[in-house]
Formats: structure tokens, C-alpha cells, sequence
């Protein structure tokens, strides 16, 4: 059974939300700042943080960053707000998934699980691309032989790509196969997360060798 | 005015000379003193020269003498009292035109103009009065235009804060609806409850959809669409199997995607609520005389059709055609949202009935890189003369498309050359090992690369390394056909129209 750390400051929010999550199946601890989010996730660890972006002190963005500097820790935003930069800030600050405020239990239900699935192992050799070296069965990645740290989505990401190289996937079929979105979801997530990844694995972010995009048509893998 | 004055001053004149002749008697056998007599009765050189001629003894002076002579007079005459009508008229008009101008000005929108009032006469009271009144005028639209925007602001403000409590409804509800232990009364209040916490979040979602196009953030993402792809999904996630769709295959149109499928569930939803099935859905591209293309789509049903009072009204907000009816399950706000989206594409919606019954709704956007035949994807091509057997050249020739794809830059640049040499316009494009690739590996993924003097080297070593034979175009799939021609489309931009298809 998986534990979810929900920070979220308004109280009658929180104690929904928890309510919501345990009928659910999931564990939940509970945090109504920032600042307390963090000290939980030092002290016990959570199988995935839903973190509301406005949060009085320290605010979502932040803690987002501070989570992500220290774990790979699978972090879904709440968001009252679909607004372009809250969203596009949450994502560059390493998010993997979000959803807007107020949400169905069973859309969070579907998230969570999904971000949970990302981080599935399965038996492979490890895999060679240049200065790139990936392991499916240890879910390890290393580049110029230093592991490299990814969050669950970037892993996911760079597995379904490099699962197919040189083959082209449109930025509707990543959000299918990495983020498991069923509507006409928001590219941004996976042009956000390319990013992300390009800056962890790439030797120049400017002229890609292993994440490369086709203008016009979406990412691909290489070729290297 | 003008005219008028300058017909008063010669009125005028034409009476002070009338008089003066009456009197003329009096005036000759009046005593005046030295210096007025010749005022009066004219300097004496003058006379001298008037006199001479009609004292001249007989013959008399002849007539037309005298006609000149008096026509010479009134001649000089009428031009000093023309011009100086002129001269004392001109002070007057100007500035009333000035004001006119600015009178027009202001009709036009521009509430800012004033005009410096000059000295202090009736017109200079009348241009400080004007300026009065224009800068009240300012004012007042200023105003108005401040409550307005207060007013939409507050609506979105008002919508975001009730996302908040709605927070903690909406993920409670259901535990309350769900509960077994819930019965009678109670589990009636509790599903209750639930429809309407749900409801109360779509409305906030559509209010707060709406704010966004009133402050103009709202901003479209377009992207290639493949309308009939678009379509079809639209109804299969909503469940919506009984809909039938007729949109050409490989339709492609720039829309931003999302958008487009909002506006689509929107009318089909109302079809279905409202009206009656069978409810179909057309879509087909129009030429347009002006703007080029343009997607139009259709949504029909076969139901009692429009009462047309409510057609003016219907993309009104909030705006319920049946008001006897119990209100729908809707926002009142998805038609006005869904007209918003069709204007931020720069396109419209248009209500109406069939002529057969039913309702019929007619979007129509700009079709930007639409494909104008509307076709399924066709590929034109024939073989050239193959330099060596290991590549062939895929030359299109025909009236506006010109394509060459070969693995061979040698053969490229020859193509171009005599395309060039015959005065034609031929787009070369190098394809990479991976389309040599593409039919081993089944995978739908080709890279197009414009030839020019500087890759032309570089691909020249590349193709050295995979001296694979090419795949014949009719070997390729539908949908690598239809990759290849999204490509050179993209490639070529807007203006590369005209592709044609398979034979």
C-alpha cells in the first residue's frame, strides 16, 4: 500500500483530500506548509508527494525544487489555477504530473498510480548509446560512467524513447505511454520534461545527441 | 458660408453705390469744407479724367466707351469687395472648420483632441466649450470602460475562490454517495449532493474559461490536425458511438487541437441533449475568395429544430432557449465558450435550421495549411534513370509540385541542374539512411533534409555509409505515405501546396 505525503495549508482541503486518499487504499501523512513537508520527507519516506502550489512561506515551486534536489521522489501538483506559468513553473521545477484543483478522487487515483507505474522494472541487458548506458533491470542510468539520478517521468521518458530508437513519437503519443493521459492533455508536460532530462543526459543541451526533436513531429531517440 | 458673406458684401456695396448716385445732387450742391469735398466727390485728378471723357463735346461719347468704362469700374469693384469679403471671412471660418474636424475626430473615437481656443470672442468661447464637453466625455467612457473590467475581473476572482471550498466537496462527495450504511432520505441527500457538487464545478470551470477570453489571455496552440482523427476522438471518449461522422481522410488543417475539440463536444452534446438523433457530423474544406480555405463543419440533428426567436440569442452567456424547461445539466456557458474558441481561431459559428428539420451548426475556421484537394494522401511519382542500382530517383513533376527524393546527392544536384536549366522549380530532398531503413524496420519515421551546397558534402559521406536500396514509394505504407507528404509540407511551408496522391 502506497503513502502519499498530501501538503496542502487549507484545512477543510486537506482533510478532504486525506479522506479521499485513504478510502482509496493509500497511507497518508499530512503537512500544511512547506516547510513541514520537508522535515516528513526526511524523517519517513512516501511513496509519492501531492503538493498544492500555493502555500503560504515556502511555496510549492520551492519545495518542489528542494525535493527534487535531494530524491527522485514522484511529486503531483495541485493546482487551483491552470494557468500557463504556474503550471509551466511547477514542471520546470521538476513535477512529474499535475492536476487542477478541485479534483475528482478518482482522477487523482489515476495519477498516482500512474506516476507509481513509472518506476517498473524489467529484465534487459543493459543497453549502450554512445556515452549513455541504460539498465532496464536496475532502472540505472549512467552517462560517461556517473549515475545519473532521474525522477520517475524522466526515467520513463527516456525508456519509452529509447525502447524504439530513431523512431519519432508525437508529444499526444508521450503523454499516452509516459504519463498515461487519456484526454487532450497538455504537451507542455512532456516539452517540460525534455528539458529536464536533456539537461541531466545531454553533454550540450543545444544540439542534442540522444533527445532529439523532429520539428513538427515530436521526439526521438538518436540516432547517437 | 462663404458664398453668403461674400453675396452680403456685394449686396451691400451694390445699395451703398445705388444710394449715393440717388443723392448724388446733394452731395454736388453741397457746401463741404475743402478737404471733405474731395473725399466726397472724388480726388479732382479724377473728375478730370471722368469728366474729360463724358464731358466730351458732341458726338457724344460713344457707347460701348462708357460700357467698358463703366464695366472697367464695377469689375475693379466687385474683386476689392469680393476679396475683402474674402479677408473678413476667413477668420470666421477657419477655426469653425477646425472645430468641425475635431467634431469628426471625436465621432471616430478619439476622445483625446482639444483645440486651443484663440482670443476671446463667441468662437473662442464656443472652442473652450467644446473642450469642456469633450473632456467630460473622456471621462464618462473612462469610467463606464473601468466598471466593466471590474466587473469581469471580479467574475474570475470570484470563480477562483470558490475552487478552494469546492476542493473538500468534491473529494468527499462520493464517500457520502458511496456510503452503505446511507438509506432512504439520507442516501437521496447524499447522491443529491453529489450532482450538484459536480455540477458546481463545471460551472466554475466554464466561468473561469470564460475570464480568461474576456482578459485576452486566453492563447491559441495550433498544430497540423488531422480533422477526421480530431473528430472521431472527440466522440469515442465521450462515449458518443450513435454520432455518425463524414470528414475526408487525410484532411489536415492548422487548429489548436484542444480548442477545436471543445467547440465539437459542445455542439454535439447540445444535438444530443436538445435535439434528436441521427445527429452527423460533416466536415469538408471551401474555397474562400478572399482569406483562401477554410474548415467548415457541421453538426446537425433531427430534432424539432431552433424556435427562431432564440437563434440571435443562443451564443448569448447563460442564455436558456427553453425557459419553461427544467435547466439542463449544462453551464449555460458552452455555447458562449465555444463561440469564443471559434473567434480566437478567427472563424465563427452560425446557427440555423435544415431545411429538413432539424438544427444545424456550422463552424468555420480558417483553414490554414489545409490541404486544398481534401483528398486522401496521393503520391504522384515516376521513375527516373537510376545511375547505379543501388539508388533509384523519384522525380513528381507536374504543375505546381516538384519533388525529388534520393539517397544519391550526386544525382540531386544533377536533377536540380537541369530543373534549374529547363526553368523549373524542383525541391531536392536528400533522404537519410532511415528511410532506407524505414521499410526493414516497419517504422514510420523518415528524415527530409533540403539539399543545399553545405549539407550536400556531409550527406554525401552519410549516404556512403548505408548504400541500401530504396524502397519504392508503392511499397510504402498508407501512413508512411501520408508521413512523407506531411513532411514536405512542413518542409516546404504554407505556399507548398498542391501535392498530389497516389495514382
Amino acid at each position: 500500500m502506497a503513502t502519499v505525503l498530501l501538503v496542502e495549508d487549507d484545512p477543510a482541503a486537506r482533510q478532504g483530500l486525506e479522506l479521499a486518499l485513504r478510502r482509496l487504499g493509500y497511507g497518508v501523512r499530512a503537512a500544511e506548509t512547506g516547510e513541514a513537508a520537508l522535515r516528513d520527507v526526511r524523517d519517513a519516506a512516501a511513496d509519492v508527494v501531492v503538493l498544492d502550489l500555493m502555500l503560504p512561506g515556502l511555496d510549492g515551486f520551492e519545495v518542489c525544487r528542494r525535493l527534487r534536489r535531494d530524491s527522485d521522489i514522484p511529486v503531483i501538483m495541485l493546482t487551483a489555477r491552470d494557468d500557463d506559468l504556474d503550471i509551466v513553473g511547477g514542471l520546470e521545477a521538476g513535477a512529474d504530473d499535475y492536476v487542477v484543483k478541485p479534483v475528482e478522487p478518482r482522477v487523482l487515483d489515476a495519477r498516482i498510480r500512474a506516476v507509481l507505474r513509472r518506476t517498473v522494472r524489467t529484465d534487459s541487458p543493459a543497453e549502450t548509446y554512445g556515452e549513455l548506458v541504460i539498465d532496464r533491470g536496475s532502472l540505472i542510468v549512467r552517462r560517461a560512467g556517473q549515475d545519473v539520478s532521474l525522477p520517475p517521468t524522466e526515467l520513463r521518458l527516456l525508456l519509452v524513447l529509447s525502447g524504439s530508437p530513431r523512431q519519432v513519437f508525437s508529444r499526444e503519443q508521450l503523454l499516452g505511454l509516459v504519463w498515461e493521459h487519456d484526454y487532450l492533455g497538455d504537451s507542455r508536460l512532456v516539452d517540460a520534461c525534455v528539458q529536464r532530462l536533456r539537461a541531466k543526459i545531454e553533454a550540450d543541451t543545444s544540439q542534442p545527441r540522444y533527445i532529439q526533436t523532429v520539428r513538427g513531429f515530436g521526439y526521438r531517440f538518436g540516432p547517437v | 458660408m462663404r458664398m453668403r458673406l461674400i453675396v452680403a458684401f456685394i449686396v451691400v456695396a451694390l445699395l451703398a453705390a445705388l444710394a449715393s448716385s440717388w443723392f448724388h445732387t446733394l452731395i454736388e450742391s453741397y457746401h463741404l469744407p475743402a478737404g471733405l469735398r474731395e473725399v466726397v466727390m472724388g480726388p479732382n485728378w479724377l473728375r478730370s479724367v471722368v469728366h474729360g471723357y463724358a464731358g466730351q463735346s458732341p458726338p457724344r461719347p460713344v457707347h460701348h466707351t462708357a460700357l467698358v468704362f463703366f464695366g472697367a469700374e464695377a469689375g475693379l469693384l466687385l474683386a476689392v469687395i469680393a476679396t475683402a469679403a474674402i479677408a473678413a471671412s476667413t477668420p470666421v471660418l477657419r477655426p469653425v472648420r477646425r472645430l468641425a474636424r475635431a467634431a469628426q475626430r471625436m465621432a471616430g473615437g478619439d476622445l483625446s483632441v482639444r483645440i486651443e481656443p484663440r482670443g476671446r470672442d463667441e468662437l473662442a468661447q464656443l472652442v473652450t466649450s467644446f473642450n469642456g464637453m469633450a473632456a467630460a466625455l473622456e471621462d464618462k467612457v473612462g469610467e463606464l470602460q473601468q466598471m466593466e473590467a471590474r466587473a469581469r475581473q471580479f467574475a474570475g476572482d470570484v470563480s477562483h475562490e470558490l475552487r478552494t471550498p469546492l476542493t473538500a466537496m468534491t473529494a468527499v462527495t462520493d464517500i457520502l454517495y458511496e456510503h452503505p450504511d446511507l438509506a432512504g432520505d439520507a442516501a437521496t441527500a447524499a447522491r443529491l449532493v453529489h450532482t450538484e457538487v459536480l455540477h458546481l464545478n463545471r460551472l466554475v470551470e466554464d466561468l473561469i474559461e470564460i475570464s480568461r477570453f474576456d482578459a485576452g489571455t486566453a492563447q491559441l496552440v495550433t498544430d497540423d490536425t488531422d480533422v477526421a482523427a480530431v473528430v472521431d476522438r472527440c466522440l469515442r471518449t465521450r462515449g458518443w458511438t450513435d454520432v455518425s461522422a463524414e470528414v475526408p481522410a487525410g484532411l489536415t488543417v492548422r487548429l489548436d487541437r484542444r480548442r477545436f475539440d471543445i467547440i465539437l463536444a459542445n455542439l454535439v452534446g447540445n444535438a444530443l441533449r436538445h435535439g434528436a438523433l441521427p445527429v452527423t457530423v460533416t466536415a469538408g474544406l471551401q474555397a474562400d475568395g478572399h482569406g483562401g480555405p477554410r474548415l467548415t463543419v457541421d453538426v446537425r440533428d433531427h430534432g424539432d429544430g431552433l424556435p427562431p426567436s432564440a437563434i440571435p440569442h443562443l451564443f448569448d452567456r447563460f442564455f436558456k432557449a427553453d425557459t419553461a424547461r427544467a435547466r439542463s445539466e449544462g453551464s449555460g456557458l458552452g455555447l458562449a465558450i465555444a463561440w469564443e474558441n471559434a473567434r480566437l481561431h478567427g472563424g465563427r459559428i452560425d446557427a440555423g435550421n435544415h431545411q429538413d428539420g432539424g438544427a444545424i451548426f456550422t463552424v468555420s475556421l480558417p483553414g490554414g495549411g489545409a490541404e486544398l484537394y481534401g483528398g486522401g494522401p496521393r503520391l504522384r511519382y515516376g521513375r527516373g534513370r537510376a545511375v547505379n542500382r543501388n539508388t533509384s530517383c523519384y522525380t513528381e513533376c507536374m504543375a505546381n509540385t516538384r519533388f525529388s527524393i534520393s539517397t544519391d546527392p550526386a544525382i540531386q544536384k544533377a536533377i536540380k541542374a537541369h530543373a534549374e536549366a529547363a526553368g523549373l522549380d524542383v525541391s531536392a530532398y536528400m533522404v537519410t539512411a532511415a528511410i532506407a531503413q524505414m521499410a526493414a524496420d516497419d517504422a514510420a519515421s523518415a528524415v527530409f533534409t533540403p539539399l543545399d551546397a553545405e549539407n550536400a558534402s556531409a550527406l554525401a559521406e552519410a549516404a556512403e555509409m548505408s548504400p541500401a536500396p530504396l524502397p519504392a514509394l508503392e511499397d510504402l505504407t498508407a501512413e508512411e505515405q501520408h508521413l512523407v507528404l506531411r513532411v514536405m509540407r512542413s518542409a516546404l511551408g504554407s505556399e507548398g501546396s498542391g501535392e498530389a496522391g497516389v495514382a
